[in-house]
């Protein structure tokens, strides 16, 4: 039964796919047996799309998928990767867990915020970069490592860290 | 016994090994064909046969849990096969390897395992971070399907088997099986209750088993060398724990990765023989399997004299000389986990590698079960203080009261893996904590605490490779020295010791917010509201609060404490009542300026108290006066004070001059005291 979303911010503007993720989500949706295991691939391919879960988003995924929104938004508050906020251009995250914290994490998270004159968490202000702290992503034994958008860069020196984020602000 | 081997991972460095063709020139996808057309029981058996205990951390037996699923399947309750890809367990990054670089193997494995336990589907949970592995993932299934191996007739047989690859969205706790499943049906990830059991009501409420991603990708391995023969692989055969596995290793260690071996390693050959040898020092700790297991120190011994015991054969042995096995880990106080193990050289300093554990278990804490979610924010808030230097030494048990209380007591096993790895630090690192406490420190060395970490950072290794030892200090220096804003004080460095940059750590507001920043001084009544100065401090203890009184503070309460020391007790005044070393008032109960005392300052204190970060923590009562009873009081005081006033000074008492000065009028607390 498709419910009515409610859209707690009502001047949102309506958020729609482009044809081909229309045809992604048709695609994901023909991998579950129901409609609501789709919600997080789902959300994934709106945030790809829009940058980040806007109410708009939130409301477009509940009344595709046949759920209230407060479930989509539960899922959206549950997990770190949707940004329920608008995010730069380029998101760089900064694993920081132990084995990186050992091999000199906290190095290349000051260089990133030297670098970038931001502090974890924030964006530049030209809205180019977010620069986030990140909890193990599985890439111990090539500590220290930053994840660049989809991009993983392993065994990093600062110099290296230098040139990643010239490449990304020029 | 470290044996080498190439079943896994004999594709990771060849160009182009993770495709197809390479992995079919190999024999790839034989098995599968074979097993598509075994009966079911046959296939079990071979499956038990081959003791592939769960490499996801558990190390439940993989052929008894394909064994729980009802049988046989009803169709109106189709069977799932799940894969277990979240891998985010601190130190662990094996299965990585093989999405990226041997990903037929999982494929090949999802069609064994959906035929072993009567499914049609299986869906591969990858955490999103991985973008490669996904796509290679998804490379796979395409090329298996386009060859006719996965779908409606795999090799032209009839079982149709689909293979999906799902993706998270950033959450640890989704590698918990119950968690994996809600998140996989779309919901927020928190654990469910068991019973039922997966192989009951897992996926969509239908039988489901769970596998972790490099268990499946071993299946077609040992179906291939047969379920015995490959078990004998291992040196702990006999233990019901066979084959071969990827060990990982990182941190200290001079070549950190992953390495195929036959199961029965010891870690001594893991740190020493694959790892290269410990990174910048001695060997101070290893962390056998994940974050989650508790840490092992080389000086360790087994102590087991009973013949019966699994660690028997190695008793009196150091614990690096014990085989990897799920049985004699456990055995051992510890897990084998993920085999990845972190290797801490004696430069780390193992308290603030603690504190940086406990910050990722409350970051992933789900926060569905209370002692979890309190629990591990407390752990951290507490090592957080004991780091800035600011806890005190009943704080240290109070950490593991707190673990303990978590240990059991939550619905998933992210609890247990919060407090054995908590519990195991406090115990093997007492010390440590300790001189963090006490600055004097007792019995460590505090030379050895000043000394610097860590000197590998990339830069200064370089530098080091080059032109001979370089100061790493320097670049930290040149870090702080270029912040943006020099009037805020260094950001405090997770590596950076105490003791070498000044003792305390100043709170930072700009990454800790302003409301941490109040948090973080909340034992502190600024000296203009204070009525009455805090109590002296014994030498031992430290105080809490008053260490951020500016100094002339310190000069008037050491000549009260003169004054005090030549004072009869029963003539101080206030200052002897409601306070006692430390700093910690006590409920007044005795004395009349006490009381008005007490009465001026039950307020604040109450407040100051009620936001007192981590005091909750203390039994100590709240000065027990409400408004109605301190009316009452106030004019109890006023008419004792007069009665006072009319009896003549005893004999003995010391000039009244500073007692005076000392004493309280009892007068009623002003507004907003």
């Amino acid at each position: 039964m498709e419910k009515t979303p409610q859209v707690s911010n009502e001047d949102a503007a309506e958020f729609t796919l482009t044809a081909d993720n229309e045809r992604e989500l048709a695609d994901i949706l023909s991998r579950y047996p129901n409609k609501q295991a789709a919600c997080i691939p789902a959300l994934h391919l709106c945030q790809d799309q829009n940058g980040w879960v806007s109410d708009a988003v939130i409301a477009f995924v509940a009344g595709r998928l046949g759920l209230s929104t407060a479930h989509v938004k539960g899922v959206v508050t549950f997990y770190t990767l949707f940004n329920q906020h608008p995010v730069g251009q380029h998101q760089v995250w900064v694993c920081r867990t132990l084995s990186c914290a050992l091999k000199g994490a906290d190095a290349v998270l000051h260089r990133c915020e030297k670098k970038l004159g931001i502090h974890a968490g924030e964006t530049t202000k030209d809205g180019k970069v977010t620069l986030r702290t990140a909890e193990c992503l599985a890439s111990c034994g090539t500590a220290p490592m930053m994840q660049v958008d989809k991009d993983y860069h392993e065994n990093l020196s600062l110099q290296q860290v230098d040139e990643i984020l010239e490449k990304l602000t020029r | 016994m470290l044996v080498r081997t190439n079943y896994l991972s004999k594709r990771y460095t060849e160009t182009d090994g993770w495709k197809l063709g390479p992995y079919e020139r190999d024999g790839g996808y034989k098995q599968a064909k074979r097993a598509l057309g075994m009966k079911r029981d046959d296939l079990l058996t071979e499956m038990r046969a081959a003791n592939i205990r769960g490499r996801g951390g558990a190390g439940f037996p993989m052929g008894v849990k394909w064994g729980f699923m009802p049988w046989p399947p009803k169709p109106e309750k189709p069977h799932y096969l799940v894969i277990n890809a979240d891998e985010g367990e601190p130190g662990t990054f094996k299965d990585r390897t093989i999405m990226e670089l041997n990903p037929h193997a999982v494929v090949e494995g999802c069609i064994i395992g959906c035929f072993g336990i009567g499914a049609h589907a299986a869906y591969i949970y990858v955490r999103d971070e991985l973008h490669l592995s996904k796509a290679r993932l998804w490379g796979a299934i395409k090329e298996a399907r386009a060859k006719g191996y996965l779908g409606d007739k795999p090799f032209g047989l009839d079982y149709p088997v689909e293979v999906y690859v799902h993706t998270g969205a950033g959450a640890y706790i989704c590698g918990e099986e119950t968690s994996l499943l809600n998140s996989l049906e779309g919901r927020r990830g928190e654990p469910r209750l068991k019973p039922p059991f997966p192989a009951q009501a897992g996926a969509f409420g239908m039988p489901t088993t769970v596998n972790n991603l490099e268990t499946i990708a071993t299946v077609p391995l040992a179906l291939k060398l047969g379920g015995e023969a490959f078990s004998k692989l291992s040196d702990l055969h006999h233990l019901k724990d066979g084959g071969v596995r990827l060990f990982g290793v990182s941190g200290h260690v001079k070549t950190p990765g992953v390495f195929e071996a036959a199961v029965g390693l010891t870690l001594r050959e893991l740190v020493y023989d694959l790892g290269g040898g410990v990174e910048h020092g001695e060997l101070l700790g290893v962390i056998p399997g994940g974050s989650s297991c508790p840490i092992l120190r080389p000086e360790e011994t087994v102590n087991a004299p009973d013949a019966k015991h699994v660690l028997h054969p190695w008793h009196g042995k150091s614990v690096l000389d014990v085989p990897m096995g799920v049985d004699t880990y456990r055995a051992l106080g510890t897990m084998l986990g993920t085999c990845c193990a972190i290797v801490l050289s004696d430069k780390a300093d193992p308290v603030l590698a603690f504190h940086n554990l406990m910050r990722f278990y409350r970051h992933e804490s789900c926060g569905q079960c209370t002692p979890c979610r309190e629990g591990s924010a407390w752990l951290n808030r507490i090592l957080t203080r004991v780091v800035d230097g600011k806890a005190e030494m009943e704080e240290l048990d109070r950490l593991h009261e707190i673990a303990n209380n978590i240990m059991g007591n939550t619905i998933c096993a992210f609890g247990e893996g919060t407090a054995m790895p908590a519990m195991g630090f406090i115990k093997k690192f007492r010390k440590e904590l300790e001189a963090f406490v006490r600055p004097e420190g007792q019995g460590v060395d505090r030379d050895a605490r000043a000394r610097y970490f860590p000197p590998s950072r990339p830069a200064a290794r370089l530098a080091t490779a080059r032109s001979g030892p370089a100061d790493p200090r320097q670049e930290h220096h040149e870090m702080a020295a270029s912040r943006p804003s020099s009037s805020q004080p260094a950001r405090s460095s997770c590596w950076r010791r105490p003791g070498l940059h000044g003792g305390r750590q100043e709170p930072d507001p700009r990454r800790d917010g302003p409301a941490r920043h109040h948090r973080r001084h909340r034992g502190h009544v600024p000296a203009a509201r204070r009525r009455v100065p805090r109590g002296d401090p014994d030498p031992g203890l430290r105080r809490r609060g008053g260490g951020a009184l500016p100094v002339r503070h310190h000069a008037a309460r050491a000549e009260r404490r003169d004054r005090d020391a030549r004072t009869p007790r029963g003539a101080r005044g206030s200052s002897a009542l409601g306070h006692r070393p430390g700093g910690r008032r006590r409920p007044a109960t005795v004395g009349l300026a006490s009381a008005a005392s007490a009465l001026q300052d039950a307020e604040p204190l109450r407040r100051a108290r009620s936001r007192s970060v981590g005091r909750e923590l203390f039994t100590e009562q709240v000065v027990p006066f409400q408004l109605s009873g301190a009316l009452l009081l106030v004019a109890v005081v006023g008419a004792m004070a007069v009665a006072r006033g009319k009896q003549a000074d005893p004999p003995g008492a010391p000039p009244p001059g500073p007692c005076q000065s000392r004493r309280r009028s009892p007068s009623p607390p002003k507004e907003g005291s």
